[in-house]
């Protein structure tokens, strides 16, 4: 799956195939599937802890005190940490891999795999504008993910 | 002598799941069990390659034969 993405006032192209977790896995030294598995059940929580707070704000028989208490417990949970971890972290790693894939042949791809690369890639995007577009970045890699087979058992 | 009859039927048993991660070191090395290299599975998009896996592990599941004219032909006649 190929897809140009704007990023402020810039556009870049990413790809994914079947080899971008390798790819990610061998730069990186992470696993972005059970980072993806885990960032998706984080999004579920996410839903439900939006409307909780949604509940809370609605809620004008108890006291404001109380039902304050209750939000901070709630924007204190993992939920919002891992969620923020997902963005600041794995998301740009992930962008540049798929970015890689879009503008490299796999002659050149392994040269420019490296953390340095990484870093200088990332000085060149505004990490803010990436946060915004997240839905775009994880719909080209689920896009790619889409199976038709069925398994018999 | 009693001849014991084969019993071909099967439970439908509900399968568990199993204690067992996916994660990209499983992924290539099932990959590399139906003979994907590098440089094809860039090609290749995830579903694709999952595609490929599914119906390998399908390839070794029993399937009934479809009847032909021939058996309704033997069973009729």
């Amino acid at each position: 799956m190929e897809k140009t993405i704007v990023l402020g006032e810039k556009s870049i192209k990413l790809r994914s195939s079947a080899a971008t977790n390798i790819l990610y896995k061998r730069l990186f030294h992470e696993d972005v599937l059970t980072k993806l598995t885990t960032y998706t059940k984080n999004l579920k929580e996410l839903k439900a802890m939006q409307e909780k707070i949604q509940a809370l704000r609605n809620d004008t028989e108890r006291p404001k005190q109380d039902v304050l208490a209750d939000m901070n417990e709630l924007m204190n949970s993992d939920v919002l940490e891992v969620a923020m971890n997902f963005q600041s972290e794995t998301l740009p790693r992930l962008a540049y891999v798929m970015y890689l894939e879009a503008n490299e042949t796999i002659d050149t791809i392994f040269k420019k795999l490296t953390e340095e690369q990484y870093l200088f890639w990332l000085m060149t995007i505004d990490q803010d504008d990436l946060v915004s577009v997240v839905g775009e970045v994880i719909d080209v890699w689920q896009s790619g993910a889409k199976t038709h087979s069925k398994p018999k058992n | 002598m009693a001849v014991r009859r084969k019993d071909t039927l099967k439970t439908k048993k509900l399968k568990r799941p199993l204690d067992r991660q996916w994660n990209t070191a499983v992924y290539f090395l099932r990959c590399k069990q139906i003979g994907l290299t590098l440089s094809e599975l860039f090609c290749l998009e995830y579903g694709d390659v999952m595609d490929m896996q599914i119906e390998a592990a399908n390839d070794h599941e029993q399937y009934d034969y479809l009847a032909t004219q021939a058996d309704f032909d033997n069973a009729f006649h």
